[in-house]
């Protein structure tokens, strides 16, 4: 299926190249993303600042890098955290079946009924700092769909004859995990990895645009665009540009997700 | 009615293969036509010729003639309008191709109403009727999935009989069918011949050639290489290949029994097994000594399968007393499966397979080896994936992957059942000789009674052990 492979690329380039825009921008300038300028606000595009100035005078490009890469590494963790442990927790209640499996269906049924963003609230209740809640709440909402697709499709494969006569042959649970489970589950598992990544971008930036979550003067793209919104007539491109960034990283990500090159 | 139809130098080629070669052969009322062949003889081609559905990319030389009209020059729209009219087909495996939400009623319905334009109410009626004739009135509200696989093969025969086309077309007819059920087919299908229908029928299950009278073609690497009466073709064949498959049939075998040993090895006592409501055997004994056949004959669903795996731990059972000789550990007591393909991994290079089998045991690789020259393999076959070679080379591989281990039970459900007839004797004599030459003993689940009387010291019929 070369078209699929073709928007596979696409999408990586267009993360490569956001990630090379972060690196490169901050080795070339030297400014804080907290580095106010109270003389310099609202400054036009130049040698000094590539992409302005904002309301307090702090740099746009080294603002924006910043939080690029903030929502790029929080997310691929959050997304980890819930591969790892839906995953395992998947393949355990699938070969163990019985009460371990309707446990853990339980607790899936439960956190199903809670709204995601709700998770992250609580965890602030009671948890100390900005990264650590969100970090919390978001992986757990979306480990679940890791921990049930893992589940339903080892489940199928379990029951199939090889499996039985590997075991019969002598090999232990491990060798089947490896020749059989996992290389069927990582194709799956790559697809949700990527949806997972954008709801967890799309969530942080939602969540610190109403004040949750992480907060200024760190940069993060959602508060960039909530913070300049009363600037809006006068400097669109201070809202724009923002978007923009949390518009490409998720496209690239579902234009990735859709390598199906396994049949 | 149609009268006859006439298959004139037909040849079915593909961009850089010759399929079919240059095939001649007549179908007339009362003189149905019996296609017998392996699968990849080209058979299924000529088939999907005479019904227009062959696959994009082949191309095709030669005429079918219906009543003297030639199909191959008809559009294909023309052609489609034949279909459920005229020509009609009885697909192989017949419960993949019903709808698996639908009544067994509204299925034969449908055909009325969609192709005739009947009325719903006159529908209703000749669906009744129909479902009566292949004994299926009890079943008009079920669905597919309620009915065994006999059960579902008439239903579809149901379905095309509503059709009154006057060529019926059969693939396969006994795939996946117990032997009890065949002769039930056999018999509708004469029924079919005999109100005057054209019948032909593609198969490798030589009883089915046998017992539809009428004109027969071996086919074997796209070629007709024998075509005469069925009778004339049985009772003296002329081709080296039909030969060996007319002879294949168990009853032509010529072998000795095992000798037994006096050795226990596995002892059941009172064993009883059941699923729910459904009771498959209750106070089932049986000892295996060493050397020994021991057939389980029943039909599909009676609990067969369930037998063997009870012996080898893979399943519960409800009451009774297994005992295997101590002497043996658990791993030499091992299964060879139905369906080849299903019982390696997908997607390995068998060599890596059988390589982690051997590293896992402390297995020298000779082993493997000197058994695939005596099985004759081919050593680059273990090169290959378990989808691209052949069922009957894979459940050799199969056998060899069990012997490695030093077996001392072996059981084999309905190890040949997916086999064409010259693979099923092959693999059967060679599991013979292994009991022999290896010294184990052998639970064989067949469904063929031949097989097992030619076999076995001792078969069990489960009918008997029913309550």
């Amino acid at each position: 299926m070369p078209k699929n492979k073709n928007s596979f690329y696409i999408g990586l380039s267009i993360l490569i190249f956001l990630t090379l825009f972060s690196i490169i921008s901050r080795l070339i300038f030297d400014y804080q993303s907290d580095q106010q300028d109270l003389m310099n606000t609202f400054s036009t595009p130049s040698f000094e600042h590539l992409l302005g100035t904002d309301q307090y005078g702090r740099d746009v490009l080294i603002r924006i890098s910043q939080a690029t890469q903030l929502s790029f590494v929080l997310s691929l963790g959050i997304t980890l955290t819930a591969l790892i442990f839906g995953v395992t927790l998947g393949i355990l209640a699938a070969y163990k079946g019985g009460t371990t499996d309707k446990f853990l269906g339980v607790i899936c049924d439960i956190l199903l009924a809670l709204p995601g963003l709700l998770l992250v609230l609580v965890f602030l209740a009671f948890s100390p700092g900005d990264f650590l809640p969100l970090y919390l709440g978001l992986s757990l909402t979306l480990w679940i769909e890791f921990f049930k697709v893992s589940r339903a499709k080892t489940k199928s494969l379990l029951v199939e004859p090889y499996v039985e006569s590997c075991k019969s042959l002598g090999f232990g649970f491990f060798y089947i995990l490896k020749k059989l489970i996992i290389p069927k589950l990582l194709p799956m598992i790559f697809t949700i990895s990527t949806f997972a990544m954008s709801t967890a971008i799309i969530a942080i930036s939602s969540l610190s645009a109403i004040s949750v979550g992480i907060q200024p003067p760190t940069a993060e793209l959602g508060s960039m665009i909530v913070e300049v919104l009363p600037y809006y007539e006068e400097e669109p491109m201070l809202v724009l540009l923002p978007s923009f960034v949390i518009f490409l990283i998720v496209l690239a990500l579902q234009l990735m997700s859709k390598r199906r090159d396994y049949a | 009615m149609h009268k006859n139809i006439k298959i004139e130098n037909l040849s079915i080629f593909s961009k850089d293969k010759l399929l079919v070669e240059n095939i001649n052969l007549e179908i007339s009322t009362n003189k149905p036509l019996i296609l017998l062949g392996e699968s990849g003889s080209g058979k299924s081609l000529v088939i999907d010729a005479l019904m227009g559905v062959l696959a994009k990319g082949l191309k095709i030389k030669g005429s079918i003639l219906l009543d003297g009209v030639d199909l191959l020059k008809l559009s294909k729209k023309q052609r489609q309008k034949l279909w459920g009219k005229v020509i009609t087909l009885l697909p192989q495996e017949p419960w993949r191709s019903l709808d698996p939400t639908m009544k067994v009623k509204d299925q034969v319905k449908e055909v009325r109403k969609f192709v005739y334009k009947d009325k719903i109410l006159q529908t209703e009626q000749r669906a009744l009727k129909e479902l009566q004739e292949v004994k299926l009135q009890d079943f008009t509200n079920s669905y597919p999935h309620e009915l065994s696989g006999g059960m579902c093969q008439r239903l579809t025969l149901a379905i095309t009989h509503t059709q009154e086309g006057s060529v019926l077309l059969v693939d396969e007819p006994t795939k996946g069918l117990d032997k009890e059920l065949c002769n039930s087919i056999v018999k509708k299908l004469n029924e079919q011949v005999n109100e005057g229908k054209l019948l032909f029928v593609i198969t490798h299950d030589l009883q089915i050639a046998q017992n539809i009278k009428g004109t027969l073609g071996v086919m074997a690497k796209g070629k007709l290489i024998e075509y005469n009466n069925t009778d004339e073709i049985f009772n003296n064949p002329k081709n080296d290949y039909t030969k060996e498959l007319i002879y294949a049939e168990a009853k032509y075998w010529n072998i000795e029994k095992t000798s037994i040993q006096n050795e226990k090895i596995v002892e059941v006592k009172n064993l009883s097994k059941s699923f729910g409501e459904n009771k498959l055997f209750s106070n089932l004994s049986l000892t295996i000594n060493k050397g020994e056949i021991v057939s389980i004959v029943g039909k599909s669903g009676s609990g067969k399968s369930s037998l063997g795996n009870i012996i080898l731990e893979n399943l519960h059972y409800d009451s009774g007393n297994i005992e295997k000789n101590s002497n043996y550990k658990k791993i030499q007591f091992q299964k060879i499966y139905q369906d080849p393909p299903s019982a390696f991994l997908p997607e390995q290079i068998l060599f890596d397979g059988f390589k982690d089998l051997l590293n896992l045991h402390n297995i020298k690789e000779e082993f493997l080896h000197s058994y695939m020259e005596e099985f004759n393999l081919r050593k680059d076959l273990l090169q290959r994936k378990p989808d691209e070679i052949s069922g009957g080379e894979l459940q050799r591989l199969s056998i060899i992957r069990v012997l490695l281990l030093k077996p001392i039970f072996i059981f084999a459900d309905e190890i040949t059942s997916r086999l064409d007839p010259i693979s099923q004797k092959e693999v059967l004599i060679l599991v013979k000789n292994i009991v022999e030459k290896e010294g184990l003993c052998i639970l064989l689940v067949t469904h063929d009674h031949e097989i097992a009387q030619i076999l076995s010291h001792k078969i069990i019929n489960l009918k008997n052990y029913k309550l």
